[in-house]
């Protein structure tokens, strides 16, 4: 019998294989198609043509690393949301990350010029407000319970989606609701090396913060009572990794748009393979993440004339995915 | 609550017995330094439960609450492993030693077979006995469990109490169990504290105590419960309600 153990170890190397197989063929695909022996010659120094070396480093490895980095955060994030709430259905959009880089997105566009500088800066702090009021509305509620963190991430949630309807209705359509429509889509279409290098420090303050944390996590998939009398400190573990998370998220979100689905889908997933929690399935859920997004966002930019918004074929791509293993396990706990 | 004093040496299985609201959890979580008495300290083994860490009081005493249990599939093994934590220094996570230590602990209670088996389709018995196996390894000198015999049926009642008696009665540890099941806590427990009201209303030694002796501790706590004592154990009863000529049930 092949151990949960064993079978996760296998899903690592299978996945980490598939990333290694599929970003070189990510490279290569795009309206400006790239050879493979190009990219190689590329890398060496050897001659190339100049169209062929700028397209590579200003658009397709900024791209595709970015596709890599945003599939592990939203994913990452979203696992760990998923145990800090002991909820399978919870992703950045219950805590109000979503919606409040959009409040802030909205507000950038419509009551400020929307520059390129401004959108980004606005959705991240949208989205670290919207949980820092979350999570100190919860502290200061009377019952300090997890219930009243998704409650108030509900009510901090429908307040951002307020403001981005609110803004909506005095946004000029061609100039600005069409961006902020655009936005709530999520794309990598205008990735550059610099929007790229913008997401780094959260990305990273956020990875190393779970990564410190991880028995913790773990841990807190047990009942809080259970957790605490194992010498976890509860609230306040709870507190620190859903604020890593969302630095996280926020810094993905701020220069790609709202990617829906991935944080949910790739947790539930990876929880379906290995049948376990933990670290490996926490890495196992981001590993699939950045497949997933790398994949969505090469058939963005390629099956069409025009780009396609990433959220629609993260959702496409990782539905039936997820319907087949609902439908081939029956024994696991949720389905 | 108030002036309450009880002690549970190592290789002593203690119960807890009382009525429902009585304050025998409340007592079980001060104890183990969840909740915190509105004045006045609570000692354990000399320190204040409230000036050790999570960590420390997790070292002390194996708290296991009512509810217990995990929210995701989760490997028995690990759920087993997870009584390292209060070992473990600031993020470090469980080795290989640890692993092998909970394999140990599963092993001496002869479930090893559970290892990999997901804990969340367990049977209530086997959760129990797993739990049990994870305070094995939180190596903690006290065990203080609140009514863990409430989701299991007879068999397993006993099949947990045995075990609980073995593993206390073998070594350094001592137990306090909150029961309601009194004939259970009669048959395996070394000494029962009865609690009414916030206080203690008796104690008994099992070893020494008269059916007589038994009887009043029980009146005090319960009333309306008549001990019996036959072959060496006890049994408890009550009389059914009388019925009026009516045929109603009072």
């Amino acid at each position: 019998m092949i151990t949960t153990q064993r079978r996760t170890q296998l899903l690592i190397g299978l996945l980490v294989v598939l990333l290694l197989v599929g970003t070189p063929i990510s490279l290569c695909i795009g309206r400006y198609p790239i050879q493979l022996e190009e990219i190689w010659a590329i890398l060496q120094g050897a001659p190339v043509s100049e169209t062929a070396r700028g397209v590579f480093w200003t658009l397709r490895l900024p791209r595709t690393l970015m596709a890599l980095l945003a599939g592990v955060g939203l994913s990452l994030s979203g696992y760990v949301y998923q145990a800090m709430f002991k909820n399978i259905l919870a992703s950045p959009d219950l805590i109000g990350v979503a919606s409040g880089a959009n409040a802030g997105v909205a507000v950038a566009i419509v009551l400020a010029s929307g520059s390129a500088f401004l959108v980004p800066v606005f959705a991240f702090l949208g989205g670290m407000v919207a949980v820092l009021l979350a999570v100190s509305l919860a502290g200061i509620s009377r019952r300090r319970s997890l219930a009243s963190v998704v409650l108030a991430g509900i009510v901090i949630g429908s307040l951002g989606e307020s403001i981005v309807m609110a803004l909506k209705l005095f946004a000029d359509p061609e100039s600005q609701l069409a961006p902020l429509e655009f936005w709530a889509m999520g794309s990598l279409s205008s990735m550059t090396a610099a929007k790229l290098t913008t997401v780094l420090p959260g990305f990273f303050l956020g990875l190393v913060v779970l990564f410190l944390l991880r028995y913790p996590i773990h841990l807190l998939g047990l009942s809080d009572e259970e957790a605490r009398a194992l010498g976890v400190r509860v609230n306040l573990v709870r507190t620190v990794v859903i604020l890593a998370a969302t630095v996280m998220v926020a810094s993905v979100v701020s220069v790609t748009g709202l990617i829906s689905f991935i944080g949910l889908i790739a947790p539930h997933i990876a929880r379906l393979l290995t049948r376990r929690g933990g670290t490996q399935t926490a890495v196992i859920a981001s590993l699939l993440g950045a497949l997933l997004l790398m994949v969505a966002d090469c058939v963005a930019r390629s099956v069409a004339s025009s780009e396609i918004p990433l959220s629609i074929l993260t959702s496409l791509i990782g539905a039936p995915f997820l319907m087949v293993l609902m439908l081939k396990r029956r024994s696991s706990l949720f389905y | 609550m108030n002036g309450l004093s009880l002690t549970v040496k190592p290789g002593e299985l203690c119960a807890l017995m009382g009525p429902n609201g009585s304050g025998k959890s409340t007592l079980l979580r001060l104890i183990a330094g969840f909740a915190q008495p509105d004045a006045g300290t609570l000692t354990l083994s000399g320190h204040s439960t409230q000036s050790l860490g999570p960590k420390e009081r997790a070292r002390m005493a194996a708290y296991l609450p009512q509810r217990f249990g995990v929210s995701f599939d989760t490997d028995v093994i690990d759920i087993v492993l997870m009584g390292v934590h209060p070992q473990l220094g600031l993020f470090q996570s469980p080795s290989r030693t640890h692993r092998a230590q909970a394999l140990d602990a599963l092993g001496a209670l002869g479930i090893q077979a559970l290892a990999h088996r997901n804990f969340t389709k367990l049977s209530e018995g086997q959760k129990q006995m797993v739990m049990i196996a994870r305070c094995i390894l939180q190596k903690a000198p006290l065990l203080l469990f609140d009514e863990p015999d409430s989701a299991l049926d007879i068999n397993n009642r006993r099949h947990m109490m045995s075990t609980l008696s073995s593993l206390v009665h073998s070594g350094e540890r001592g137990a306090l169990l909150i029961l309601h099941d009194q004939q259970l806590a009669l048959s395996y427990c070394d000494k029962i504290y009865f609690i009414r009201d916030g206080a203690i209303s008796g104690q008994i030694h099992r070893a020494t105590a008269t059916t007589a002796q038994v009887q009043a501790a029980m009146d005090r706590a319960f009333g309306q419960v008549k001990v019996y004592h036959m072959d060496g154990a006890y049994l408890m009863g009550y009389h059914p309600p009388r019925r009026t000529q009516k045929g109603d049930v009072p």
